[in-house]
């Protein structure tokens, strides 16, 4: 009764930004479960519903997203009506084809936690860096190699790894809705039979990947081999090269072959999944693993990248 | 239950995440902020060095939407653009802010989004002091006299003695100003002329300021004149095609039409030869039917006896009847009565006449009480 309040107020023509600002906070509850219900909904008709904790999470997921579109999207649409607003967010969004990356293993915590870290490397830069050492193991250092970056760009990688190491990858691992315990399961998993872990995510990537590469402009195409020498060669293209190796395993193996010469650690292009992110240096890192990860829990150790570079 | 509470749990963490978004929008430092366009990063804006910093796009179909994402992620700004028309926003990011603006057009879109960071007090101060420099400069530089003019000689002598009056002024000014600052003359106007003439370079950095915000907007203003003169090119050469097309199209309608017609004559011809033919062919069929008509009133019955020689078998005799296409009919003491059809122009007289010369018969006659040599 009250939600339906609070919606009958949202429905309300709005004047102000201020007053478009109170209002949303007040109604953040609602807002969420409206756009969660609708992304639901949309599951549902397409025949993507399952009654089960993953698909909730990937519902209310993706109407977080909604909102927070909304939210500041809405603030130049004054004078609006919020609840309409958001509707039509939402059917934008999903009037278009394939909006959400779904497949049923990607309810499964290894397939939430592929799916909403690319999901995440697409709308930020430190997510898109710490890609390449989530999947493959590369360092800030190795990436740079990677990459052939100039001092500039290297200078950027290193801040991308240090903001993510510090909040950027909890805040994902939260907005995803991986709990402790999914990724304590995960770790023993990993530390019992990685080569199992590795695998199954080996199986998942290809389709999380081709889903997120979307996001890339038109002009970011998957190049020949002599394509990638000449961009290597003439150094250009930092922007594409970060985008598009990230979410294309056959181009990162491409590149991977151009650049070995140029690499002082050659830990190849197999996926080597890494849960939680880079430690900063040894001793940060066997302070980190007694602290238990920041977190104030107890958890096994995260495997620590050789190069604290 | 467990799945429940972790349900909550995760639903009350995006709730909380989204309480945060406006205060972590204000506190994050940009970094490179990254640029979408309908959900497809076109670009960064470097906002780590302190200047400004653009980034612009076109692209082949209309801009939708926009969203401008700091290095974390996080959301700083997002607009959805207008169908057609050009659209302009400032979203801040911290202490700074970022203004885009957006044309759209039924084919095309153009963004421009530039970073601008905020206004330091030391830039501030040097913004001011080159402000008053260019004031200062701007009286010499408007002495010069105007081309055209000084060739004239009243008019070269009047500027001539304008320049000279506004150079002294000038150089007043200037004394008066040194003159102060050394401290010669500490008086109540002094101070007055101090203020009136900080109050002259403040309206003087205004103009300036406003002056080139003029020329942004006359710059803005040609580039779309320039932007509309290529639509209207563009439409002007669409409207040639069409007109090519229209008139490719009338000339194959109009030969269409020329072959139609021609066909439409030969039609006409043959229905009028198919008519002639018909008429023809109807009085050749009434003739036939005439003369099968004279044919057939032509034919007329005639019965006569016949007696055969002694002797002649009867297969003989029904070869004979069958001969002359008789109907045969009773028998009465030798005399077989016989019926033929006799056609035109041949009469009773001669065929009784060819029918006596044949072997077997006897006699012939055509009445029963004639005598046999009838």
């Amino acid at each position: 009764m009250a939600q339906r309040v609070d919606l009958a107020n949202l429905s309300a023509l709005v004047s102000t930004v201020e007053e478009f600002d109170r209002l949303t906070a007040d109604t953040l509850p609602d807002l969420l479960d409206h756009a969660a219900g609708q992304t639901r909904r949309y599951l549902r008709e397409t025949g993507q519903w399952a009654d089960d904790i993953g698909h909730e999470k990937l519902a209310l997921r993706w109407g977080y997203e909604l909102v927070e579109r909304f939210l500041v999207c809405g603030r130049s649409e004054v004078p609006c009506r919020p609840l309409f607003l958001l509707d039509s967010l939402i059917a934008k969004f999903f009037s278009q084809p394939n909006p959400l990356c779904y497949h049923k293993d990607l309810c499964s915590p290894l397939g939430r936690f592929l799916d909403g870290l690319t999901s995440r490397a697409v709308l930020s830069r430190d997510a898109l860096t710490a890609l390449y050492y989530h999947l493959y193991g590369f360092g800030q250092g190795g990436v740079v190699q990677l990459l052939g970056l100039g001092p500039a760009e290297s200078q950027r990688v290193y801040k991308n790894f240090e903001r993510w190491r510090r909040t950027g990858w909890q805040r994902a691992v939260t907005e995803i809705g991986m709990t402790e315990a999914e990724l304590r399961e995960l770790e023993i998993i990993q530390n019992r039979d990685p080569q199992r872990l590795n695998q199954e995510a080996d199986r998942l990537i290809p389709m999380v990947q081709e889903h997120y590469r979307r996001s890339e402009p038109e002009h970011f195409p998957c190049l020949s081999r002599r394509q990638w020498e000449d961009l290597f060669h003439h150094g250009y293209g930092y922007d594409y090269q970060v985008w598009h190796l990230a979410l294309c395993r056959d181009c990162m193996a491409e590149a991977y072959a151009i650049r070995l010469d140029g690499l002082t650690e050659t830990r190849g292009v197999q996926i080597d999944l890494h849960l939680r992110p880079l430690l900063k240096g040894r001793v940060a890192s066997f302070l980190w693993v007694q602290r238990g990860g920041g977190n104030g829990t107890e958890r096994p150790a995260q495997r620590i990248s050789t190069a604290s570079r | 239950m467990e799945q429940n509470g972790q349900l909550s749990g995760y639903r009350q963490h995006l709730v909380e995440a989204l309480r945060q978004h406006p205060r972590r929008r204000y506190r994050e430092e940009p970094g490179s902020l990254q640029v979408f366009v309908n959900q497809e990063c076109i670009g960064t804006l470097d906002c780590g060095w302190g200047g400004t910093s653009l980034v612009s796009v076109s692209q082949d179909k209309p801009i939708r939407v926009i969203e401008l994402r700091t290095a974390s992620g996080v959301l700083a700004g997002s607009l959805c653009a207008r169908d057609i028309g050009v659209q302009t926003a400032r979203f801040p990011v911290g202490p700074h802010a970022i203004e885009v603006s957006i044309c759209n057009q039924l084919d095309r879109g153009t963004l421009r989004a530039e970073f601008r960071p905020a206004v330091s007090f030391i830039q501030r101060v040097r913004r001011v002091a080159s402000a008053t420099l260019a004031a200062v400069r701007r009286p010499g530089w408007m002495m010069r006299p105007l081309p055209g003019i000084a060739h004239r000689t009243g008019w070269g002598r009047a500027a001539v003695l304008s320049q000279t009056a506004l150079a002294l002024a000038v150089l007043f000014l200037v004394v008066d100003r040194l003159a102060d600052r050394t401290g010669t003359w500490k008086t109540v106007t002094t101070s007055a002329a101090e203020k009136a003439f900080v109050r002259q370079e403040h309206r003087l950095a205004k103009l300036v300021e406003q002056q080139a915000s003029v020329i942004q907007a006359i710059k803005v203003q040609q580039r779309d004149v320039a932007r509309l003169d290529r639509a209207v090119a563009a439409a002007d050469r669409q409207s040639r095609k069409r007109h090519e097309a229209e008139a490719l199209l009338l000339s194959r309608l109009s030969s269409e039409a020329a072959d139609r017609e021609r066909m439409w004559n030969e039609i006409q011809s043959l229905t009028a030869a198919k008519e002639a033919l018909s008429k023809d062919v109807a009085v050749l069929e009434s003739r036939a039917v005439v003369a099968e008509a004279r044919r057939e009133n032509s034919v007329q019955p005639f019965r006569f006896w016949v007696s055969f020689h002694d002797g002649t078998s009867d297969k003989s005799i029904e070869e004979l009847i069958q001969g002359i296409h008789g109907r045969k009919g009773p028998v009465d003491a030798g005399w077989y009565s016989v019926e033929v059809n006799l056609s035109q122009p041949q009469s009773p007289a001669t065929f009784v006449e060819s029918l006596r010369k044949t072997k077997i018969v006897k006699a012939v006659k055509t009445n029963l009480t004639t005598t046999q040599g009838q």
